[in-house]
């Protein structure tokens, strides 16, 4: 099992596109995605799309994609965007 | 449009909504708290909140909330408007007017704990705010419940405390009329937004609208559409996600649309899920468009007509619905970037010159009387004023400030005093109108401070304990003249000869009017102030408000009777673009004297003319010893100085009359100023230039400043 990726504090539009890198260099390398999501103060629509991408792409390729720790910014923000699920670990 | 520039338009309507409360406020301290000025001031803090949610400003955003519960439990009925209630919501009102500066970053974040808990404690528990309030505790507060589309549609039939009924009752009236309608179904908004692609443009955050959304009541908020595209294809830069939620059928559509006020070109449904429904209430997709109606739902209840031409499609209506667009309610009014105004304002300029020499090469050639170059030189003048008059504004836009200023100065000095505005929607030029905000503010400081007399003197001196202020405006004689009357102790002659005699600002022994000795004031660093406070008394106002006022081509004049008071009088050009001048020739040059400025010309008769140097005279006119000024000898200009050959315009100024020499007067006209400042760099003595008709550059003179020009050549030669 891989160490957990911490994310950062601010999800914000500036954080999407190192995120998406991320993300896409862990599903290229088929790991288990393990963020930590402890640090996040700030959730925005940009990072939204990218996690939400990551979990409907590690699902299709049987990838677990987990956030531990949710924040109480990173719960709250996603379930009020209809997101709650992102939260909940999705096993391959 | 950026979001910047969306921001901008959001700060103009807070604005706006400012000035709307004041004038409200304004209604209820003369008792004139009805239900519709209540819901007015209702729907201005609910619109601010709205769009600093929209735009992150949580400290607007949450203080407007508190402050929008108190205001909603006044209009429902549940708060009765007293003096108290008042000063809170005043005090309250100062408040937001500072955080709506801080989002501006004009300030720092106001202090607004005390207020907060003022609101508290006349409202209940600060939760108590409506439009944040889940559907079930607002259900079981529903008379307090927000009516503003109801409101909105009874006041426009007829304005009555009617207006007030919760839009609850209305739907249960229907309810009842409808036996198909289900009794214990509370209709809900069902509600499908899909930011545009591009929404993260500029910095734009959809899931900030979803959080005020959610603020306002929103339920079962669940992701909606087509969603994401496969990662290896997802642009950061792009919005994919749409969603669909509840709100309470006790907000109303308005207010829905209100939080989506701000943005461009996002997908919005927005589906009451109630039958039947009332018309106003329809289902309906609305593409919301940039240049939005005004968020009054008075305004956006019409919107339901048609799509402005030009604008996009549409998005596809929901079935049984009709497709409109938000933004397509006629308007009256349209915003216009002050940029492009001034342009239009310039160009019309340059046409008033090009007229005025095509007039002239006309005339050189003998067509100077046809009917055609007539019917031109009237169209451009009227063109001329109506391009001025769009800059014009009301001279409310500074007078809403007063009260404020008035309040703070009650509150720092112990005094109470009573404000009358006068001529409020008096107009004059937008440059005027934001210029003459400092010295106006300084005058009414000095009023409360300097003369209003305290509650005991006042009595002891057998007045009323309340200082009566009247700030008024009014056109004369195509200037506006601004006064600043109280009816406090007045100037104290005596007092103010010693102090200007102890500052050599004048002899011991100089004979001098009362007119003379009031104007002492002006006198740089003058002031009688026993101690300096923190409202005036610096030394320094006086003179600097005297220094602004002449810099906008005004005038400044003081009349005051010891024991009654003091009137200020302010006289101001109503436009800073045109100037009503005599065209004057010196030596070679031409020069325009402002109309405003001249008295009357005169040629010098035998003896009237006394020399007392090589160039300094005075003038006798008709008893009245006036410094004559010779513009030659000034500027440094080879020009006639015998007096036959010289006319004497005699011109008024702060300092009281005096006399310009010139050769000759060629013309009286209206001239377009350009501003020297801006072309070249500022010369004393001299406030602009103009082209004339045959080409040539002519100085617009400054006569104040000519005279303090003559006075220091003079100082210097002494």
């Amino acid at each position: 099992m891989p160490n957990p990726e911490q994310l950062p504090a601010a999800l914000n539009a500036a954080a999407a596109q190192p995120l998406l890198d991320l993300l896409k260099e862990r599903l290229a390398d088929n790991e288990p995605i393990i963020l930590d999501g402890s640090a996040v103060l700030q959730l925005g629509q940009a990072c939204l799309q990218v996690l939400l991408g990551a979990r409907a792409a590690a699902g299709s390729r049987e990838i677990a994609f987990t956030i531990n720790n949710p924040s109480e910014a990173l719960s709250t923000m996603a379930n009020m965007a209809g997101c709650g699920e992102l939260l909940v670990a999705g096993e391959a | 449009m950026d979001l910047d520039a969306i921001q901008q338009m959001f700060f103009q309507e807070s604005e706006e909504g400012l000035q709307a409360l004041e004038s409200c406020f304004a209604l209820c301290r003369e008792g004139a708290d009805d239900a519709e000025t209540i819901n007015t001031i209702f729907r201005a803090v609910h619109s601010i909140k709205g769009g600093a949610g929209a735009f992150g400003h949580e400290h607007l955003q949450d203080f407007a909330h508190h402050y929008e519960g108190v205001l909603d439990q006044l209009r429902s009925g549940t708060l009765t408007m007293t003096s108290a209630l008042l000063d809170v919501l005043l005090a309250a009102f100062d408040i937001l007017t500072d955080h709506v500066a801080a989002a501006r970053g004009e300030r720092s974040t106001p202090d607004d704990t005390a207020v907060l808990a003022a609101l508290a404690s006349v409202g209940g528990a600060l939760e108590t705010a409506p439009a944040a309030e889940p559907a079930a505790s607002v259900a079981a507060t529903v008379p307090a419940a927000p009516a503003d589309d109801f409101d909105a549609l009874l006041g426009l039939l007829e304005p009555s405390p009617a207006a007030s009924t919760p839009p609850d009752d209305f739907d249960a009236l229907l309810s009842l009329l409808d036996p198909a309608a289900k009794p214990d179904a509370a209709p809900h908004w069902q509600i499908k937004v899909r930011p545009s692609g591009d929404a993260f443009a500029n910095g734009g955050e959809p899931l900030l609208l979803l959080r005020e959304l959610t603020r306002m009541g929103a339920t079962n908020i669940a992701l909606d559409g087509p969603g994401l595209p496969p990662i290896e294809e997802l642009d950061v830069q792009r919005s994919y996600l749409g969603w669909s939620l509840e709100m309470p059928a006790e907000i109303s559509k308005a207010d829905i649309e209100a939080v989506f006020e701000f943005v461009d070109g996002w997908q919005l449904e927005i589906r009451h899920d109630g039958a039947p429904e009332p018309a106003e209430t329809a289902p309906e997709t609305v593409e919301v468009q940039a240049a939005p109606s005004h968020p009054s739902p008075a305004v956006s209840a019409p919107a339901s007509a048609s799509a402005p031409a030009g604008s996009k499609p549409a998005a596809a209506p929901a079935p049984g619905g009709d497709g409109v667009a938000l933004g397509a309610a006629a308007s009256a009014t349209i915003r216009v970037e002050l940029d492009k105004l001034d342009r239009l304002v310039n160009l019309v300029g340059e046409l008033v010159i090009t007229q005025a020499m095509l007039a002239q090469r006309l005339t050189e050639h003998g067509l100077g009387g046809s009917s055609e170059l007539t019917s031109l030189e009237n169209l451009t003048r009227e063109l001329q004023e109506s391009a001025m008059s769009i800059r014009a504004q009301p001279m409310k836009t500074v007078f809403n400030r007063v009260p404020r200023i008035i309040r703070e100065l009650e509150a720092d000095t112990g005094k109470r005093v009573r404000l009358q505005l006068d001529g409020e929607m008096t107009e004059v030029d937008k440059t005027v109108v934001e210029r003459i905000g400092e010295p106006l503010t300084h005058l009414i400081r000095n009023a409360v401070d300097h003369g209003i007399e305290g509650p005991e003197e006042r009595l002891a001196a057998g007045k009323s304990e309340d200082g009566m202020l009247r700030v008024g405006a009014e056109q004369r004689s195509g200037r506006i003249v601004i006064t600043v009357a109280d009816d406090g102790r007045g100037i104290d002659r005596a007092r103010v000869r010693a102090k200007a005699v102890e500052r050599g600002i004048v002899a011991p022994d100089a004979m001098l009017s009362d007119e003379e000795i009031d104007n002492l004031i002006f006198a740089p660093g003058f002031s009688t102030a026993e101690k300096v406070s923190n409202i005036s008394g610096r030394g320094v106002g006086m003179d600097v408000v005297r220094r602004n006022v002449q810099a906008l081509g005004g005038r400044i004049g003081v009349s005051s009777r010891f024991g009654s008071g003091a009137s200020f009088t302010l006289s101001l050009p109503l436009t800073l673009a045109v100037l009503d001048g005599m065209i004057v020739k010196v030596g070679e040059q031409t020069f325009v004297v402002p109309l405003g400025n001249i008295v009357e010309s005169l040629r010098a008769q035998p003896g009237q003319l006394s020399h007392l140097a090589d160039d300094a005279a005075i003038l006798d006119v008709r008893g009245m010893q006036l410094p004559v000024l010779q513009i030659g000898a000034l500027l440094g200009i080879p020009a006639q100085s015998d007096p036959d050959n010289t006319v004497m315009i005699v011109v008024e100024t702060d300092a009281g009359q005096a006399v310009i020499m010139v050769d000759s007067i060629e013309d009286q006209r209206q001239v377009v100023v350009k501003s020297l400042e801006a072309n070249y760099r500022a010369i004393p003595g001299v406030s602009g230039a103009t082209i004339l008709g045959d080409g040539r550059v002519a100085l617009i003179l400054d006569v104040e400043g000519v005279l303090t020009r003559a006075r220091r050549r003079q100082a210097i030669a002494a």
